[in-house]
Protein backbone atom coordinates (compact mmCIF):
# COMPACT_ATOMS: atom_id res chain seq x y z
CA UNK A 1 0.00 0.00 0.00
CA UNK A 2 1.48 3.66 -1.23
CA UNK A 3 0.01 6.63 0.90
CA UNK A 4 1.13 9.73 -0.88
CA UNK A 5 -0.06 13.37 1.08
CA UNK A 6 0.68 16.57 -1.43
CA UNK A 7 1.24 19.55 1.16
CA UNK A 8 0.84 23.25 -0.46
CA UNK A 9 2.21 26.40 1.36
CA UNK A 10 -0.65 28.15 0.34
CA UNK A 11 -0.41 31.01 3.10
CA UNK A 12 1.43 34.00 3.07
CA UNK A 13 4.21 32.94 5.19
CA UNK A 14 6.72 30.26 4.86
CA UNK A 15 6.42 26.79 6.80
CA UNK A 16 8.96 25.99 8.79
CA UNK A 17 9.59 22.29 10.14
CA UNK A 18 6.14 21.45 10.35
CA UNK A 19 4.97 18.05 11.56
CA UNK A 20 2.95 16.06 9.11
CA UNK A 21 1.08 13.23 10.84
CA UNK A 22 -0.49 10.36 9.24
CA UNK A 23 -2.86 7.83 10.46
CA UNK A 24 -4.89 5.00 8.78
CA UNK A 25 -7.54 3.54 10.76
CA UNK A 26 -8.85 0.03 9.39
CA UNK A 27 -12.77 -1.00 8.72
CA UNK A 28 -12.62 -1.50 12.94
CA UNK A 29 -11.67 2.16 13.43
CA UNK A 30 -8.44 0.59 14.79
CA UNK A 31 -5.21 2.75 13.67
CA UNK A 32 -2.78 0.68 12.04
CA UNK A 33 -0.37 2.46 11.21
CA UNK A 34 1.05 6.41 12.04
CA UNK A 35 3.67 8.06 10.07
CA UNK A 36 5.23 11.72 10.69
CA UNK A 37 6.90 13.37 8.54
CA UNK A 38 8.98 16.84 9.18
CA UNK A 39 8.82 19.63 6.12
CA UNK A 40 9.53 23.07 5.59
CA UNK A 41 7.89 24.87 2.50
CA UNK A 42 8.04 28.51 1.23
CA UNK A 43 5.25 30.12 0.11
CA UNK A 44 3.53 28.46 -2.83
CA UNK A 45 6.02 25.27 -2.28
CA UNK A 46 4.22 21.79 -2.63
CA UNK A 47 6.12 18.90 -1.11
CA UNK A 48 5.16 15.18 -1.96
CA UNK A 49 5.41 12.35 1.29
CA UNK A 50 5.02 8.90 0.87
CA UNK A 51 4.35 6.08 2.83
CA UNK A 52 4.05 2.54 2.69
CA UNK A 53 2.45 0.59 5.12
CA UNK A 54 2.69 -2.74 4.61
CA UNK A 55 -0.95 -4.61 5.46
CA UNK A 56 -0.78 -7.96 6.62
CA UNK A 57 -2.71 -10.86 5.30
CA UNK A 58 -5.56 -11.30 7.62
CA UNK A 59 -6.38 -7.27 7.38
CA UNK A 60 -9.91 -6.20 7.82
CA UNK A 61 -11.84 -5.86 5.05
CA UNK A 62 -13.71 -3.66 4.47
CA UNK A 63 -13.60 0.95 4.36
CA UNK A 64 -9.74 2.26 5.81
CA UNK A 65 -9.66 5.82 6.62
CA UNK A 66 -6.78 8.35 6.17
CA UNK A 67 -5.95 11.23 8.43
CA UNK A 68 -3.71 13.41 7.90
CA UNK A 69 -3.05 16.53 9.97
CA UNK A 70 0.04 19.33 9.93
CA UNK A 71 1.18 20.44 13.37
CA UNK A 72 4.19 23.02 14.14
CA UNK A 73 4.76 20.46 16.92
CA UNK A 74 3.75 17.26 18.29
CA UNK A 75 0.96 18.57 20.56
CA UNK A 76 2.36 16.77 23.32
CA UNK A 77 5.20 19.46 23.14
CA UNK A 78 2.69 22.50 22.82
CA UNK A 79 2.59 22.34 19.05
CA UNK A 80 -0.82 23.65 17.38
CA UNK A 81 -2.76 23.05 13.92
CA UNK A 82 -1.40 24.39 11.05
CA UNK A 83 -4.63 26.31 9.78
CA UNK A 84 -6.16 24.23 7.11
CA UNK A 85 -3.69 21.68 7.55
CA UNK A 86 -5.72 18.35 7.28
CA UNK A 87 -6.81 15.98 5.03
CA UNK A 88 -8.53 12.44 4.84
CA UNK A 89 -9.18 10.17 2.21
CA UNK A 90 -10.79 6.56 1.91
CA UNK A 91 -10.16 3.34 0.64
CA UNK A 92 -11.64 -0.20 0.07
CA UNK A 93 -9.68 -3.27 0.79
CA UNK A 94 -11.49 -6.36 0.21
CA UNK B 1 14.91 61.15 22.80
CA UNK B 2 11.78 62.29 21.61
CA UNK B 3 11.80 60.12 19.10
CA UNK B 4 12.08 57.28 20.76
CA UNK B 5 9.06 58.40 23.59
CA UNK B 6 6.87 58.91 20.37
CA UNK B 7 7.93 55.12 18.82
CA UNK B 8 7.30 53.46 22.22
CA UNK B 9 3.78 55.21 23.28
CA UNK B 10 3.03 53.96 18.95
CA UNK B 11 4.69 50.43 20.33
CA UNK B 12 2.50 50.28 23.31
CA UNK B 13 -0.90 51.56 21.45
CA UNK B 14 -0.07 48.73 18.92
CA UNK B 15 -0.05 46.31 21.58
CA UNK B 16 -3.01 48.00 23.76
CA UNK B 17 -4.83 47.29 20.58
CA UNK B 18 -4.03 44.01 19.75
CA UNK B 19 -4.90 42.62 23.42
CA UNK B 20 -7.99 44.47 22.74
CA UNK B 21 -8.66 42.75 20.02
CA UNK B 22 -7.97 39.10 21.55
CA UNK B 23 -10.54 40.24 24.04
CA UNK B 24 -13.15 41.10 22.22
CA UNK B 25 -12.86 38.00 20.14
CA UNK B 26 -12.73 36.14 23.62
CA UNK B 27 -10.68 33.29 24.81
CA UNK B 28 -10.35 30.34 22.43
CA UNK B 29 -11.51 27.29 24.91
CA UNK B 30 -11.72 23.23 24.61
CA UNK B 31 -12.54 20.64 26.88
CA UNK B 32 -12.07 17.29 26.51
CA UNK B 33 -13.23 13.75 28.66
CA UNK B 34 -12.67 9.95 27.56
CA UNK B 35 -14.37 7.12 28.40
CA UNK B 36 -12.84 3.72 27.95
CA UNK B 37 -15.44 0.32 27.05
CA UNK B 38 -14.44 -3.31 26.40
CA UNK B 39 -12.35 -4.29 23.74
CA UNK B 40 -10.29 -1.63 24.08
CA UNK B 41 -12.65 1.08 22.92
CA UNK B 42 -12.11 5.16 23.71
CA UNK B 43 -14.24 7.40 23.26
CA UNK B 44 -12.97 11.45 23.96
CA UNK B 45 -15.29 13.98 23.63
CA UNK B 46 -15.77 18.14 24.07
CA UNK B 47 -16.74 21.16 22.82
CA UNK B 48 -14.90 24.16 21.52
CA UNK B 49 -15.63 27.69 22.63
CA UNK B 50 -14.92 31.80 22.23
CA UNK B 51 -16.47 33.93 24.84
CA UNK B 52 -18.38 31.23 25.90
CA UNK B 53 -20.27 30.36 22.92
CA UNK B 54 -19.91 27.92 20.72
CA UNK B 55 -17.52 27.76 17.57
CA UNK B 56 -19.46 25.51 15.20
CA UNK B 57 -17.63 23.86 12.66
CA UNK B 58 -14.10 24.18 14.25
CA UNK B 59 -11.34 21.62 13.28
CA UNK B 60 -9.93 19.69 16.16
CA UNK B 61 -6.77 17.24 15.51
CA UNK B 62 -5.69 14.65 18.30
CA UNK B 63 -2.74 12.77 19.19
CA UNK B 64 -2.89 9.63 21.34
CA UNK B 65 0.12 8.47 23.42
CA UNK B 66 0.81 5.30 25.23
CA UNK B 67 2.52 5.75 28.60
CA UNK B 68 5.68 6.10 27.45
CA UNK B 69 4.64 8.86 24.89
CA UNK B 70 5.06 6.86 22.10
CA UNK B 71 2.44 8.18 19.53
CA UNK B 72 -0.86 5.55 18.85
CA UNK B 73 -2.80 7.49 16.59
CA UNK B 74 -3.73 10.88 15.30
CA UNK B 75 -6.42 12.52 13.25
CA UNK B 76 -8.55 15.11 13.22
CA UNK B 77 -12.49 15.62 14.01
CA UNK B 78 -14.91 18.36 13.18
CA UNK B 79 -17.18 19.68 16.25
CA UNK B 80 -21.10 19.99 15.35
CA UNK B 81 -22.89 23.24 15.27
CA UNK B 82 -22.81 23.33 19.46
CA UNK B 83 -19.18 23.11 18.94
CA UNK B 84 -18.83 19.64 20.22
CA UNK B 85 -16.90 17.03 18.91
CA UNK B 86 -16.31 13.69 19.33
CA UNK B 87 -14.57 10.68 17.93
CA UNK B 88 -14.54 6.79 18.69
CA UNK B 89 -11.44 4.81 18.01
CA UNK B 90 -10.38 1.42 19.06
CA UNK B 91 -6.38 0.13 19.71
CA UNK B 92 -4.82 -2.75 19.27
CA UNK B 93 -4.76 -5.33 21.91
CA UNK B 94 -0.67 -4.95 20.68
CA UNK B 95 -0.32 -1.70 21.22
CA UNK B 96 1.74 -0.12 23.79
CA UNK B 97 0.28 -0.26 27.11
CA UNK B 98 -1.82 2.29 28.71
CA UNK B 99 -2.62 4.57 30.04
CA UNK B 100 -2.78 6.42 27.18
CA UNK B 101 -2.86 10.32 26.94
CA UNK B 102 -5.18 12.31 24.68
CA UNK B 103 -4.05 15.57 23.44
CA UNK B 104 -6.52 17.76 21.38
CA UNK B 105 -5.56 21.08 19.74
CA UNK B 106 -8.18 23.41 17.90
CA UNK B 107 -7.37 26.41 16.00
CA UNK B 108 -10.05 29.59 15.17
CA UNK B 109 -9.13 33.50 14.02
CA UNK B 110 -5.83 32.93 14.66
CA UNK B 111 -6.26 31.97 18.38
CA UNK B 112 -4.87 28.18 19.37
CA UNK B 113 -6.59 26.24 22.60
CA UNK B 114 -5.42 22.68 23.61
CA UNK B 115 -6.36 20.59 26.21
CA UNK B 116 -5.22 16.77 27.09
CA UNK B 117 -6.71 14.24 29.48
CA UNK B 118 -5.61 10.37 30.41
CA UNK B 119 -7.51 7.54 29.96
CA UNK B 120 -7.05 3.45 30.66
CA UNK B 121 -8.30 0.98 28.33
CA UNK B 122 -10.27 -1.55 29.19
CA UNK B 123 -8.97 -4.95 27.49
CA UNK B 124 -11.37 -7.45 25.47
CA UNK B 125 -11.13 -10.04 28.81
CA UNK B 126 -11.28 -7.66 31.31
CA UNK B 127 -9.40 -8.53 34.94
CA UNK B 128 -12.43 -8.33 36.65
CA UNK B 129 -13.58 -11.52 35.30
CA UNK B 130 -10.45 -13.44 36.51
CA UNK B 131 -12.21 -14.18 39.84
CA UNK B 132 -15.39 -15.51 38.27
CA UNK B 133 -13.27 -17.74 36.17
CA UNK B 134 -10.99 -19.26 38.81
CA UNK B 135 -14.34 -20.05 40.70
CA UNK B 136 -15.78 -21.68 37.33
CA UNK B 137 -12.54 -23.45 37.05
CA UNK B 138 -12.36 -25.08 40.85
CA UNK B 139 -15.70 -25.90 40.34
CA UNK B 140 -15.07 -27.99 37.25
CA UNK B 141 -12.02 -29.80 38.64
CA UNK B 142 -14.32 -30.27 42.09
CA UNK B 143 -16.72 -32.09 39.75
CA UNK B 144 -14.49 -34.45 38.32
CA UNK B 145 -13.41 -36.04 41.55
CA UNK B 146 -16.90 -36.54 42.90
CA UNK B 147 -16.90 -41.08 42.41
CA UNK B 148 -19.94 -42.29 40.47
CA UNK B 149 -22.20 -44.34 41.51
CA UNK B 150 -24.35 -46.97 40.07
CA UNK B 151 -27.81 -47.56 40.55
CA UNK B 152 -27.39 -49.40 43.95
CA UNK B 153 -25.51 -46.92 45.45
CA UNK B 154 -22.48 -48.97 45.01
CA UNK B 155 -19.19 -47.19 44.14
CA UNK B 156 -17.91 -46.84 40.95
CA UNK B 157 -13.84 -48.03 41.05
CA UNK B 158 -12.02 -47.24 37.68
CA UNK B 159 -10.90 -50.55 36.60
CA UNK B 160 -7.10 -50.19 36.65
CA UNK B 161 -6.15 -53.36 34.08
CA UNK B 162 -8.53 -51.64 31.50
Amino acid sequence: MLVQAIVTNDGSVPLNNAYLLISIYDSNNVPIFTGVAVTSLNVGQQSKISLGPTLPATAATGTYLVQAIALTAFLNAGGVPVPGGVGAVTFTVN
Amino acid sequence: MRRTVIISVLFALALIAQVTVVLAQGALVITIQATASNSNQITFTGQVTQAGGPVANAVVVYEIRSANSSLIASGFTTANATGAYSRSLTVLSSSAPGPYTIYVSASHNGQSASSSTSIQPIPEFPASAVPLLLFLSLCILASKKVPRRDSRGNQQVPNALA
